[in-house]
């Protein structure tokens, strides 16, 4: 066993729970324009169902996720209506505040009714330790990062090669044109968000298995995520599957070689590079405007 | 006449003004006479023995403020079944500082313009409590606490304050004995980042270190998911054992113990580790290896009469005890040991009973902790036997705030 080899993979595990969690920021990005800072505390609510489901009512895990997964499609839906399209296309990003309260009022149910203290979430497959190309990981890591990297894929496929997807992209280029086209930029924003809450009800089972179910987490990935985003580029998907399989191993192999104190500073000045160097991101499309 | 007529309305509605006004006045005199009257004295006729708490009932420290209401409740009812303190019913006031220390201070000033309480709760954090002693000082009014912080429990700054949570020297000092028991001479120490994680590691450093042996200081981000980092990089060094600290989950660092391939490495995790349960939250391989030290009260091993006071006054007040029992015993004992020292002197002029609790006078209440917490005339927080207080327990099941232990 090699000490770089488990430092990377333990990178990639940080970094496709970003991937997930960006992946529902994207999602609503390109559809309502909007920033979902509450997405996180979605994939957190749902670790909490997956304790609910799985470990206290013994359901079994492909139920959980269903579960989840409506649950996390019905939080999505009432975030639309109450938090963005009320303030979202004003021009004064809203969103960003009443998305934000969101979260706290998600934690704050998550509080009141699970506490404070962490509830396990059962293994997905298996907690086993085994070794991959040199380095120590857990099957249910492993299968993680698998789902990180096949939903990411799946979703930019989507955004590419369906009707739906590329009207999403249009309402992203320009809202006001893509209407004047008969696209539906209401029903498809609704859509978006329940399909965001969707994925992040439907991954608490696996998130879980490395984070357990803890009401602090979705603060931690709130900012991390975010990062990735910025640093694969907003609303793009390859760059959100780039940025988390990058960011995630730097912050580790930080962790590993210098301490937990350098990796907040460490990753912050990778964004600023990154943002020096290609504003946009490094998959990011840069926007002309007409003035 | 017609200015005639002004002046006379001017005159009416300047009699009526006075009059609602002095109506006014005169009400809310009553009504704060009868609510005097009410807080001071009891059917008994002796005034009330008013305690006020000021505790996080909501925000950061909700979670564990609950249990040390508990605890303070579990104590005034038992000295109420008593008869009372010099036969004066105990009262407790709470008060929700929301876990905001400036809030803590603005309601005890608010509290002390109606007069000053019998005896305080000064706060469920250190910080609370700090804010709030300046003034329980300045008004020479105990003010008992939970903190654990030596600066708290520095008598020569803060002469009221008095708290039975023990101090870090005492925890080293148990880890120590039982480290050197085993033989292990390297010890790797992981603490969480942080004012209390920072001062644990300093402490066990100091102790360990000043016992002849090695120590190898890592920390962690208290945000983590993962302690892999760090662990490995204690792994480098070669410990004989790692001493681990951890309030909120340690269950990640016995997660990333198995990845870091130190299954065979004995973990000794601090009483911070044993706060809550986490006996669900780690596999059977996670846990092998792993000793926890607790406060024996939490323990079912725990045979103390004063322990089984304290369970049964929590259960019939239908407290369900969530968290270890410490948290509630830590209240139970601070409010009692004042109680014994107030009998002992048959007073409670503040400076009598504080030499009292010093120099822990009083036995008429039992405690759940120890019999001595330790009090001396330069240090008010817990400084007792490590061995009464803690014992060394496998990674178990938690029931009613206490871990079942396989006899």
């Amino acid at each position: 066993m090699t000490i770089v080899e488990t430092a990377l993979l333990t990178g990639l595990v940080l970094g496709s729970i970003y991937i997930l969690v960006g992946v529902g920021y994207n999602i609503v990005l390109i559809t309502s324009g909007a920033f979902n800072f509450a997405q996180a505390a979605k994939v957190m609510l749902a670790t909490f169902l997956a304790y609910q489901f799985g470990v206290v009512a013994e359901l079994p895990t492909p139920l959980v996720m269903v579960f989840g997964a409506l649950i996390g499609a019905a939080v999505g839906l009432a975030t639309e209506l109450v938090a963005i399209r009320p303030v979202a296309g004003k021009g004064l990003h809203g969103e960003l505040v009443t998305t934000v309260g969101v979260s706290t009022i998600i934690t704050g149910i998550v509080v009141t009714i699970w506490g404070t203290n962490v509830r396990p979430v059962n293994a997905f497959v298996s907690a086993e330790v085994i070794t991959v190309l040199g380095g120590r990981i857990t099957v249910d890591a492993l299968i993680l990062v698998i789902v990180a990297v096949v939903v990411c894929a799946s979703v930019w496929a989507w955004s590419r090669f369906t009707l739906s997807g590329l009207a999403a992209l249009a309402i992203s280029e320009d809202r006001v044109a893509a209407t004047l086209r008969g696209i539906n930029v209401n029903r498809l924003s609704i859509l978006a968000m329940a399909g965001a809450g969707a994925i992040a009800g439907a991954i608490g089972p696996i998130v879980g298995t490395q984070t357990l179910a803890v009401s602090t987490i979705g603060a931690v990935v709130t900012l991390k995520a975010f990062l990735v985003l910025i640093v694969g580029g907003m609303g793009s998907f390859p760059g959100l599957l780039v940025g988390g399989l990058v960011i995630g191993p730097i912050e580790s192999l930080t962790v590993r070689y210098f301490g937990s104190e350098f990796s907040t500073p460490v990753l912050f000045a990778v964004l600023l590079i990154v943002l020096l160097v290609k504003p946009e991101g490094l998959f990011g499309q840069k926007i002309e405007r007409t003035v | 006449m017609k200015n005639k007529t002004n002046s006379r309305q001017i005159g009416w509605r300047r009699r009526l003004v006075t009059a609602i006004s002095f109506m006014a006045v005169m009400s809310v005199a009553a009504t704060g006479c009868a609510a005097t009257s009410a807080s001071s004295t009891n059917e008994s006729g002796k005034a009330d023995f008013v305690l006020y708490a000021s505790l996080g009932r909501s925000g950061a420290s909700a979670s564990f403020a609950s249990s040390i209401e508990a605890g303070i409740n579990a104590a005034v009812a038992t000295v109420n079944d008593q008869g009372g303190l010099l036969g004066r019913p105990m009262k407790l006031e709470v008060e929700n500082n929301e876990s905001v220390a400036t809030k803590a201070v603005s309601n005890l000033q608010n509290r002390l313009r109606n007069g000053a309480p019998d005896l305080v709760w000064a706060g469920s954090t250190s910080s609370e409590t700090l804010a709030m002693l300046s003034l329980t000082t300045r008004e020479k009014v105990i003010a008992l606490n939970n903190a654990s912080a030596p600066q708290i429990g520095e008598a020569s700054t803060f002469p009221y304050s008095f708290s039975a949570g023990v101090g870090n020297e005492a925890q080293a000092q148990f880890l120590l004995r039982n480290l050197k028991e085993k033989g292990h001479k390297t010890i790797g120490v992981l603490t969480a980042k942080g004012a209390f994680g920072e001062a644990l590691s300093s402490q066990y450093k100091k102790t360990f270190e000043g016992a002849g042996l090695t120590v190898i200081p890592e920390s962690y981000e208290p945000d983590a998911v993962e302690m892999d980092g760090p662990l490995a990089r204690i792994r480098d060094k070669g410990p004989d054992a790692v001493v681990f600290n951890d309030f909120v989950h340690p269950a990640y660092i016995l997660a990333s113990r198995v990845k870091a391939g130190m299954g065979n490495v004995p973990f000794y995790g601090d009483a911070s580790t044993t706060i809550n349960d986490m006996s669900k939250t780690v596999s059977a391989d996670q846990k092998e290896g792993v000793t926890l030290m607790s406060y024996k009260v939490q323990t079912t091993a725990a045979d103390r009469p004063a322990v089984k006071n304290l369970i049964q006054t929590l259960n019939k007040a239908n407290v369900s005890i969530s968290s270890g029992l410490y948290l509630y015993a830590l209240a139970y004992d601070t409010v009692l040991a004042y109680a014994n020292a107030v009998e002992a002197t048959k007073s409670t002029d503040v400076d009598k009973v504080r030499t009292a609790m010093e120099s822990g006078e009083g036995k008429k209440y039992a405690l759940a902790l120890t019999d001595n917490i330790g009090w001396t005339k330069d240090v008010h927080i817990g400084a007792g036997e490590d061995a009464e207080l803690f014992s060394l327990i496998p990674v178990s099941p938690m029931v009613a705030g206490q871990f079942q232990l396989q006899k």
